[in-house]
């Protein structure tokens, strides 16, 4: 009962100084919303940064957790009908290990069916720790639970990752897709990603899309879902829909360049 | 009991024909009954395809009977991991054969699947993707299937 009690109030003490803004992954074929990417904001929208600058890093694991659950929370009050995605936080699974054993049951509290949960951990993270994530991660997958490796393609380490491990996404890198239009080195290694994510049945989010080029380049080779500035940027306590491009003669424009 | 899919691309050996699959089926759905496992095979003109789900310990035994077997060679494990719910529940082993001709003009139309019985109702997920990727031409003994992705754009 005491520790019950312990834990209730350090939940409050989080979820009081914290609060996300919610970001769209956008399905661009069927123009749904395939996720919410949470994101750690202050109370009053204040950056990430800033919020992690108040957290002590012997706190950063359990803070982590208690935020993932803060946004579960917040993210069903507001309706959300989505996937949710949740960041991982390098290390916090090792030193806070029931974090997804009790996620998945605040979720379901909150009326949310586990494979609207999507975990994004990072490719440096998941290569500092392969056996460990593997078998922890897998663990989940059984209840549904997806998993998303971010700032995929940041090292050449995360497609030798893939050996042992076959995620059910991967989120390109956003250097990797900035001016992609234009550059071939980045086109070269996005089309080497896409064809080992297609042959491993994994399924690529380009992050980051700010330009229409960018969004035409990887519309042309495939790629359904897209995250960025183009499409939704964070908004602050809210489930927003992206504003998708549309058909304009043989092309795609966004409605507020028109 | 954990569930897993376990999935596997292979080539049909020359003696092997798409006419001696419904004698290899009769048995195999028996033992599948038998052994809890459901999927799916798909056969594209010589390449065979598929999807084996059930308990671990029963799914990795008949992978590794299918995978000695010499009515099939080049057997490759694409992947084997725990999975929440069966793609093919309902199927002690579904099977779909399609020269590569349908296959390519399958892909074009909206929803593949659902155009082969077993594949009616699968969930999206990775077995789909994966056969997806198969009919398109990946994983196949001839590898000149179109790539996937621009297949899905098409
Ligand atoms: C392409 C292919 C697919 C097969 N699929 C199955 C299967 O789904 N289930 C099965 O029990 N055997 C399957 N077999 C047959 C096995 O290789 C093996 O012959 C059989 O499991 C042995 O059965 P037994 O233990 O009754 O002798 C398949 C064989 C081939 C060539």
């Amino acid at each position: 009962m005491y520790t019950s009690l312990a834990r209730a109030s350090r939940n409050d003490v989080v979820s009081s100084s914290i609060s996300f803004a919610f970001q769209p992954i956008a399905d661009i074929e069927s123009r749904t919303v395939f996720a919410y990417e949470a994101l750690v904001r202050g109370p009053r929208g204040e950056s990430a940064q800033h919020v992690f600058s108040t957290v002590s890093s012997g706190q950063l694991a359990e803070f982590d957790h208690h935020a993932r659950i803060a946004a579960v929370n917040l993210a069903s009050r507001l309706g959300l009908s989505a996937r949710i995605s949740l960041n991982l936080l390098p290390g916090s699974l090792h030193a806070c290990p029931g974090s997804l054993d009790e996620l998945l049951g605040r979720a379901q509290e909150s009326g949310l069916a586990l494979d609207q949960l999507l975990i994004e951990v990072t490719e440096s993270e998941a290569i500092e720790r392969p056996g460990e994530f593997i078998d922890l991660l897998n663990r989940y997958r059984v209840h549904g639970l997806q998993l998303a490796i971010d700032d995929f393609g940041a090292g050449y380490a995360g497609l030798n990752l893939l050996a042992d491990f076959q995620p059910d996404l991967v989120k390109l890198d956003m250097h990797l897709v900035r001016d992609i239009d234009r550059a071939g080195p980045r086109q070269a290694i996005a089309k080497g990603v896409l064809q080992v994510c297609d042959d491993l049945g994994i399924e690529v989010i380009a992050e980051g899309v700010e330009t229409l080029g960018e969004y035409h380049w990887f519309r042309r080779v495939g790629v359904r879902l897209m995250q960025g500035y183009l499409l939704a940027r964070p908004c602050f306590e809210a489930l927003e829909l992206p504003a998708f491009p549309e058909r304009l003669g043989g092309t795609e424009v966004m409605a507020r360049d028109r | 009991m954990s569930l897993i899919h376990c999935i596997y691309a292979s080539s049909a050996t020359r003696s092997f024909e798409v006419a001696d699959i419904p004698s290899l089926l009769e048995h195999a759905r028996a033992k599948n009954a038998r052994l809890g496992i459901t999927g799916m095979l798909l056969y594209i003109e010589g390449s065979i395809f598929q999807v084996l789900e059930g308990d671990a310990g029963s799914v990795d035994s008949i992978y590794t009977a299918i995978s000695a077997d010499r009515r099939h060679a080049r057997v490759t494990q694409i992947i084997r991991e725990p999975i929440a719910h069966r793609a093919f529940e309902d199927w002690t082993m579904g099977f779909e054969s399609l020269d590569r001709g349908q296959a390519s003009r399958l892909l074009g139309v909206n929803d593949f699947f659902a155009t082969a019985s077993c594949l009616e109702r699968i969930n999206p997920g990775r077995a789909k993707k994966l056969l997806f990727a198969f009919a398109s031409g990946r994983w196949r003994a001839d590898q000149t299937g179109v790539h996937v992705a621009r297949a899905r754009v098409a």
